[in-house]
C-alpha cells in the first residue's frame, strides 16, 4: 500500500511540472556541428549546421538556445544562462542574440562584460579574462516578449 | 608498457551535455525552464612513429641484437591497437636486414624494468599492442646483422605501427568507420592516415681505438723517482687506431686528483703543444676545466699517437 501512494504522490508532482511547463515559456536547447560543404558544380564553399550526434575532438559545437512564450501574458526579465560544457572551450566573439545583453562569467556566478571580468593570474595579478576562460555566458533580454514572440542565443565552444 | 601521457584531447565516447537555462517573469511570477542539449565524442585514430637514436647504431659485422629505439604514440583519443612490423627501407643503403626472423621488436616495460633502457622484462612485440590515448610507449628493436659488410656500410630498417582497427591504416583521412570507435562511437581516420612509419639507421663499424695510459717517469724533489709531494709525473698516452679511419677523434684527460698540471707540458708525437686553444691540436682547461683535450679530427686507419703530459704530485 504504501509503495502505490507514494505512486500516486508522484504521478501528481510529474503532471503538476507539465502543467506548468506548457504554461508560457516553450524553451530548447540544441548541439549542432558545423560542417563545411563544397557544391561540385559551382565551386561554392558554403557552411552547414548539421545536428551533433558525434563530434570529434577539434570541431566547433554551435549551441543554440530558442524561447517562445506560448501563452497568453507577456513575458519579461528573461534570462538565458548557458554553461560553457566540460572539455569545451568558448570560442571568442561567438556569443550572439538580438535585442539582448552578453555578459560572461570565469565562475558561473559573477556575470560581466568582458572588459570588466578580471580573473588573477597564478603570480597574483588581477588582468581582463581571456574568452578561453570563460565557463558560462548568460544573455539579458532587453524588453518583453509578447505572446507568439521568440527569441534565439547562440555560441560556439571547441571540443578539446 | 612505458606510458607517457601527451597533451589531452577528450576521451572518445565521452558525452558532453549541455544545460541551459531561461529565467523570465510573466505577470510579475519568477519562472525558469531548463533545456539539454549532448552528443557523444567520437574516436580518431591518428599514430606516430619516431626514431629515437638521433645518430647512426654503429654495428658490428655480424652481430647478434643490435638494438634501436624508437617512439610509438597514440595521438587518437581512444584506446587502440596497434600492429608494429619491420621491413627494409626503400631508401638506397647498403645492406639489407634478414626477415623474417632476425629483427624483433620488444615494448618496453617500465614497470619491471627500467624506463627507456632494453633490458630482459622488456616484452616480445608478437601481434598487437594497445596504447591508451594520448599516449607514447618506447619499442626497441633488436637487429641482427649480417657478415661480411665493410666499414661504413648503412642498413636503414623502417619500423610500421598501422592501426589494428579493420579499414583504418592507410585510409583516407576523414574515412569514417561506423561503430569501429571505442564505446560503439565511429572511428574517424585522422591525418596520420592510422598509420606511422619510421627508419632507424645502422651503420657498419669495424674501428677500433685502444688507448693506453702509463706513467713515463717520475723525479721526486731529492732527485730519486718516488711518489712524493713535489715529485714531477710523466704520463704517456698512447692511442692505436684499427680497423678503419676514426672520424672526430677527441682525447680528453682530467688531470688526476692530488696532481698539478705543469703548464705547457702537453707533447703530441713529439711536439711541443701550447695550452692555449685553437694554435694546435691540443689546449689545457680551454675546452674542458682542469682537463687536457686533443683534437685528433680524423685519424687513418693503422696509426698510432702518443700524448705525454707532466703534473706535479701536490
Amino acid at each position: 500500500m504504501t509503495t502505490k501512494h507514494i505512486f500516486t504522490l508522484f504521478t501528481l508532482l510529474a503532471a503538476a511540472t507539465s502543467a506548468f511547463a506548457q504554461g508560457q515559456l516553450n524553451f530548447q536547447n540544441k548541439a549542432q556541428v558545423e560542417v563545411t560543404v563544397r557544391d561540385e558544380s559551382t565551386g561554392a564553399v558554403t557552411t552547414e549546421l548539421r545536428d551533433a550526434d558525434l563530434v570529434k575532438p577539434g570541431e566547433v559545437v554551435v549551441f543554440t538556445s530558442t524561447f517562445t512564450n506560448i501563452g497568453e501574458e507577456t513575458a519579461d526579465e528573461i534570462l538565458v544562462n548557458n554553461p560553457v560544457p566540460e572539455n569545451m572551450v568558448y570560442t571568442p566573439f561567438s556569443a550572439r542574440g538580438e535585442s539582448t545583453v552578453v555578459n560572461y562569467s570565469v565562475d558561473g556566478s559573477t556575470f560581466a562584460s568582458p572588459d570588466r571580468l578580471v580573473v588573477v593570474d597564478n603570480d597574483g595579478v588581477e588582468r581582463t579574462a581571456r574568452p578561453e576562460e570563460y565557463k558560462e555566458i548568460q544573455w539579458v533580454f532587453d524588453g518583453e516578449l509578447a505572446p507568439g514572440e521568440s527569441g534565439q542565443v547562440s555560441f560556439k565552444a571547441r571540443l578539446l | 608498457m612505458a606510458s607517457n601521457a601527451l597533451a589531452q584531447a577528450t576521451t572518445a565516447g565521452t558525452i558532453i551535455n549541455n544545460e541551459a537555462i531561461a529565467s523570465f517573469s510573466i505577470a510579475g511570477q519568477p519562472n525558469t525552464r531548463a533545456a539539454s542539449a549532448s552528443f557523444t565524442v567520437q574516436e580518431i585514430i591518428d599514430v606516430t612513429v619516431t626514431w629515437v637514436d638521433s645518430t647512426n647504431i654503429f654495428a658490428d659485422t655480424p652481430e647478434v641484437d643490435a638494438v634501436s629505439q624508437f617512439e610509438v604514440a597514440n595521438i587518437g583519443n581512444g584506446i587502440e591497437d596497434f600492429v608494429l612490423t619491420v621491413a627494409n627501407s626503400s631508401a638506397a643503403d647498403q645492406f639489407d636486414f634478414v626477415l623474417p626472423g632476425t629483427v624483433e621488436i620488444f615494448i618496453d616495460d617500465p614497470v619491471n624494468g627500467t624506463q627507456g633502457v632494453f633490458d630482459i622484462e622488456d616484452d616480445l612485440f608478437i601481434t598487437s599492442t594497445t596504447i591508451p590515448p594520448e599516449t607514447a610507449i618506447t619499442v626497441f628493436v633488436a637487429a641482427d646483422i649480417p657478415a661480411s659488410l665493410v666499414q661504413g656500410d648503412e642498413g636503414f630498417l623502417d619500423l610500421t605501427s598501422a592501426s589494428n582497427t579493420a579499414g583504418a591504416a592507410g585510409a583516407a583521412t576523414g574515412t569514417i568507420l561506423t561503430g569501429l570507435g571505442d564505446s560503439g562511437t565511429d572511428a574517424i581516420v585522422g591525418s596520420t592516415q592510422a598509420t606511422a612509419v619510421a627508419t632507424a639507421i645502422y651503420e657498419i663499424s669495424t674501428v677500433d681505438v685502444s688507448l693506453t695510459n702509463t706513467v713515463l717517469s717520475v723525479t721526486d724533489t731529492f732527485g730519486g723517482n718516488q711518489f712524493l709531494p713535489g715529485a714531477t709525473v710523466v704520463y704517456r698516452i698512447e692511442l692505436n687506431v684499427s680497423g678503419g679511419p676514426a672520424d672526430t677523434l677527441v682525447i680528453t684527460d682530467p688531470i688526476p686528483a692530488d696532481t698539478t698540471y705543469v703548464p705547457g707540458s702537453i707533447d703530441l708525437d713529439g711536439a711541443d703543444m701550447t695550452d692555449a686553444s685553437g694554435d694546435d691540436q691540443a689546449d689545457f682547461n680551454v675546452t674542458s676545466a682542469n682537463t687536457v683535450t686533443v683534437d685528433l679530427a680524423t685519424v687513418a686507419d693503422g696509426t698510432t699517437h702518443t700524448i705525454d703530459i707532466t703534473v706535479t704530485i701536490n
